[in-house]
């Protein structure tokens, strides 16, 4: 079993499992999707595989913002009137309120509007003041009014379920998955992941990441027996000017990337969704990244 | 922002609990359908708190509306001055970043103060002020006997104060903000009338500010059986009836600069004049006989009607670790002869997530006034002015404080603070004649203070 | 009155001292067109700190500047203007 160790190089992931073990890929938010399940049917795989691309695409159907049919895209038109959600997002807005509170502030999804300003393509545009200034007032979930189930923006500002939307989704489809079969099966999203359970035998999954860079072709294997991983990181959204690379973790609260934050973070987890509020927060700490997966006991694994 | 090493956050912990509640509340067995939701089910609200920290909070008061209230009660040893103070304000913090606010203020005082007179081994028989005690017959005059060896002190005095300030604060354009404020103070014997005006401009990234602003006061001094006439002696008569007043201009220069992540610094020039009756209308000084040190008569103090001070402050905030300092120094001088240091250091230092103590300490030194006696000898020429108040005395003063404050919620916060000032007078009294000679004349005293508050926000 | 000015004797050295660090301060802040002291907008993140504005608590201000306008000589300092009472 492996321990929290930290320090420990890590590999940014790319699924290489050795075992045989069959897959079902498809393609939903905006990224490459898979279940893996360790089974010889492959009719059963097939409909399992159904199951978890038709709740990938119901999350995306309904959070995406790039959908103006989306229930995100409805609540962002609401231009300043109450609206009144069901209870999926009510428990999805619950818990983003909750995660305000755990990380004062830092964690926001009224932050997206940021985006506006902030466009991560390995340029050197990076925004001035003063067009961060103007976006500030619009963001901080503390100028929402959220009473179940009625949730009322003011004007101008938007939510984003980005930060949640595709762990949830891997939760809940894994979920879904355990309720159809024992079989040992492995949910991943573009990356973030979630296993039922250890192969047949006892055996872990054996999770590959690679690295960062180009240069460094290592590769590191993970042995992963239950629970997620999530990874947070810079590989290929950045602004480079003046030799200083600004990370796309933006801080809600000044409208700026992060102060000298990790490359990437790597957090295991019980479910995807605390994994990856774990490595945003913990490459939120910027500098103190280290000290917070430290404090916070957690099995992680970054790269500086 | 680097959150605290020292302590066990339970971020973790507590992210788990929810993730649990939530997918408990739309768990895979629950039918995913679009139906409005009439409550949601969330986790004790206890385990979430305890994970947050307050330490960093950044938010700003943008859209809420502020309310503070706040006690002070202050003792001088010895007997001398008690006060209760309240204070209550509320601030109304607008979308667009502009702000009103207002306050009052009460002050109620009882105690006693010295007249200026001197010690004497005999009792010494003072004509008490008119206006001293609740309630006094105009006209009528009484005396009061003081102990021997004793510096003497008017006993019964009792006073109420009430204020009400006003501030309007907006920003103007881009980078500048105006100010206007105004207020009225008002207490038995005394009214005061102030505004100002002030206009600030941020640029270099808003790394510097630079403030300018423009005072003015206008006091009414109306002491209850009149002023007496400067240096004319105290036997209960007074003269001149009437008011009287004086004004003030002030003025105030100041840049503001961060110097780097850690470390603000301001440095501010203030210069006033102020022209009109400055003088106590309730205080003696003692004529003593040049041998025996013995009072001969009693004058009533004067000084001049007018007065130029000008100080420059320096002061910084600084963050080291997760602690803040402040640390300032002020350096003041007048035309009456007054220069003064002041030096203060606090330092808030986190305890837990919500709970901080901020101990602190100031120094103060001044030089007395030019005019500024202890006693005048029988025989000499009486000076232009003279005035035996303490304030205007060479003294220097150490300040303790510790102060503690407790975050009730993310915009609210209890606090309190104990204070202890002990001045010592610096004024040498070895060439004092007769009785006199080496005793402590300083009249100032030592006191305690605390004030507690509470100040919450809310939309 | 034009008295010598009589200064606390132990304070004159660290009168100049600081007289003379405010006007170090001054010129540098001026002359260095104030563009090479400070912050990028980005590493303002302990200035936003509430803990680190100039006045965290006014009540205190307000008070202790009335205690020790009533015990003092000395006005000024952060703010313009002191008084409206008639304790001095």
């Amino acid at each position: 079993m492996t321990k929290a160790v930290l320090g420990f190089q890590v590999w940014r992931k790319n699924m290489m499992i050795k075992t045989d073990i069959q897959i079902h890929a498809f393609r939903a938010m905006a990224s490459p999707c898979e279940l893996r399940v360790e089974c010889n049917d492959p009719k059963t795989v097939w409909q399992l595989g159904a199951i978890v691309e038709a709740e990938a695409k119901r999350i995306e159907a309904k959070y995406s913002r790039y959908r103006d049919d989306s229930i995100l895209s409805q609540i962002n038109a609401a231009k300043g009137a109450p609206v009144e959600v069901d209870r999926e997002t009510a428990g999805l807005l619950d818990y983003a309120a909750h995660c305000y509170a755990l990380s004062a502030g830092q964690f926001d999804i009224t932050s997206g509007i940021l985006r506006r300003v902030w466009r991560f393509d390995g340029s050197d545009h990076v925004p001035n003041e003063r067009d961060i200034e103007r976006l500030l007032p619009l963001i901080g979930w503390d100028k929402i009014i959220w009473e179940a189930p009625y949730l009322t923006l003011k004007k101008g500002m938007e939510i984003d379920f980005g930060g949640l939307g595709k762990e949830y989704a891997v939760d809940r489809a894994l979920l879904l998955v355990q309720e159809a079969t024992q079989r040992p099966a492995l949910v991943n999203f573009g990356g973030d992941l979630r296993v039922s359970g250890p192969l047949r035998g006892e055996k872990p999954w054996q999770i590959t990441l690679q690295s960062v860079d180009n240069h460094n072709k290592r590769d590191g294997v993970l042995a992963v027996t239950q629970g997620a991983l999530a990874t947070s990181g810079d590989a290929q959204r950045f602004l480079l000017k003046d030799g200083v690379r600004y990370s796309h973790i933006l801080d809600p609260r000044t409208g700026w990337p992060v102060h000298n934050p990790p490359r990437s973070i790597t957090v295991s987890a019980a479910t995807c969704m605390e994994a990856g509020i774990l490595s945003t927060l913990a490459m939120l700490q910027g500098e103190g990244a280290e000290e917070f997966l430290s404090t916070e006991k957690l099995r992680a694994w970054f790269i500086r | 922002m680097q959150l605290d090493s020292k302590k066990h956050k339970g971020i973790a912990s507590a992210l788990s609990l929810i993730t649990a509640g939530l997918f408990a509340a739309t768990g895979a067995q629950a039918q995913i359908n679009d139906d409005p939701v009439t409550t949601s089910p969330q986790p004790a609200s206890s385990s979430v708190q305890s994970g947050t920290d307050f330490n960093d909070d950044t938010y700003t008061d943008e859209g809420l509306i502020r309310v503070d209230a706040a006690i002070l009660v202050y003792q001088e040893d010895g007997g001398r001055v008690q006060a209760i103070e309240p204070v209550v304000g509320i601030t109304y913090n607008f979308e667009d970043d502009s702000s009103l606010s207002l306050k009052f203020t009460a002050d109620i005082l009882t105690g006693a103060s010295p007249y200026g007179a001197t010690p004497w081994q005999d009792t010494q028989t003072l004509f008490n002020p008119p206006s001293t005690g609740a309630s006094g017959s105009t006209g009528a005059v009484s005396t009061s006997d003081v102990p021997p060896d004793v510096l003497p002190l008017a006993t019964g005095f009792s006073d109420q104060r009430y204020s009400v300030d006003a501030a309007y604060k907006t920003p103007w354009g881009e980078s500048n903000t105006l100010s206007v404020s105004a207020g009225i103070s008002r207490e038995t014997d005394y009214k005061s009338f102030y505004g100002n005006v002030g206009y600030a401009h941020e640029f270099n990234q808003k790394n510097t500010t630079l403030s300018l602003s423009a005072n003015v006061e206008y006091d009414i001094s109306s002491p209850r059986g009149g002023h007496p006439t400067p240096l004319s002696i105290s036997d209960g008569t007074t003269f001149n009836l009437e008011n009287d007043h004086k004004t003030i201009f002030g003025g105030l220069i100041g840049i503001s600069q961060i110097m780097n992540r850690r470390w603000l610094a301001q440095l501010n020039y203030n210069v006033s004049t102020s022209s009109g009756y400055q003088t106590d209308p309730y205080r003696i000084i003692s004529v003593v006989d040049p041998v025996t040190g013995g009072p001969v008569r009693y004058l009533n103090e004067a000084r001049p009607r007018s007065r130029l001070r000008q100080s420059v402050y320096f002061g910084n905030k600084i963050a080291l670790w997760d602690t803040v300092t402040d640390l300032s120094a002020r350096v003041y001088r007048d035309d009456w002869g007054v220069n003064s240091l002041t030096l203060k250091l606090a330092t808030r230092v986190p305890v837990t997530n919500r709970f901080y103590v901020k101990p602190g300490v100031r120094y103060y030194a001044q030089s007395q006034a030019d005019f500024f006696n202890y006693y005048l000898l029988d025989g000499q020429v009486t000076p232009q002015f003279a005035s035996p108040d303490a304030r205007l005395d060479k003294f220097s003063a150490v300040t303790g404080s510790l102060m503690a404050g407790y975050k009730t919620s993310r915009t609210g916060e209890i606090y309190a603070r104990i204070t202890r000032y002990e001045p010592t007078g610096k004024t040498s009294t070895a060439n004092a004649p007769g009785y006199l000679s080496g005793r402590d004349l300083f009249s100032g005293t030592a006191s305690t203070s605390m004030i507690v508050g509470y100040t919450y926000a809310f939309k | 009155m034009k008295n010598e000015t009589h200064y606390p004797r132990s304070t004159t050295p660290v009168l100049r001292a600081i007289a003379l660090v405010s006007l170090v301060f001054v010129i540098s802040v001026v002359l260095s067109g104030c563009s090479s002291i400070g912050v990028q907008p980005w590493e303002r993140d302990i200035m936003a700190k509430r803990d680190m504005q100039p006045i965290t608590h006014p009540m205190i201000v307000s008070v202790d500047d009335h205690i020790y306008f009533s015990k003092e000589a000395s006005t000024g300092g952060k703010s313009a203007s002191g008084g409206g009472c008639g304790c001095n």
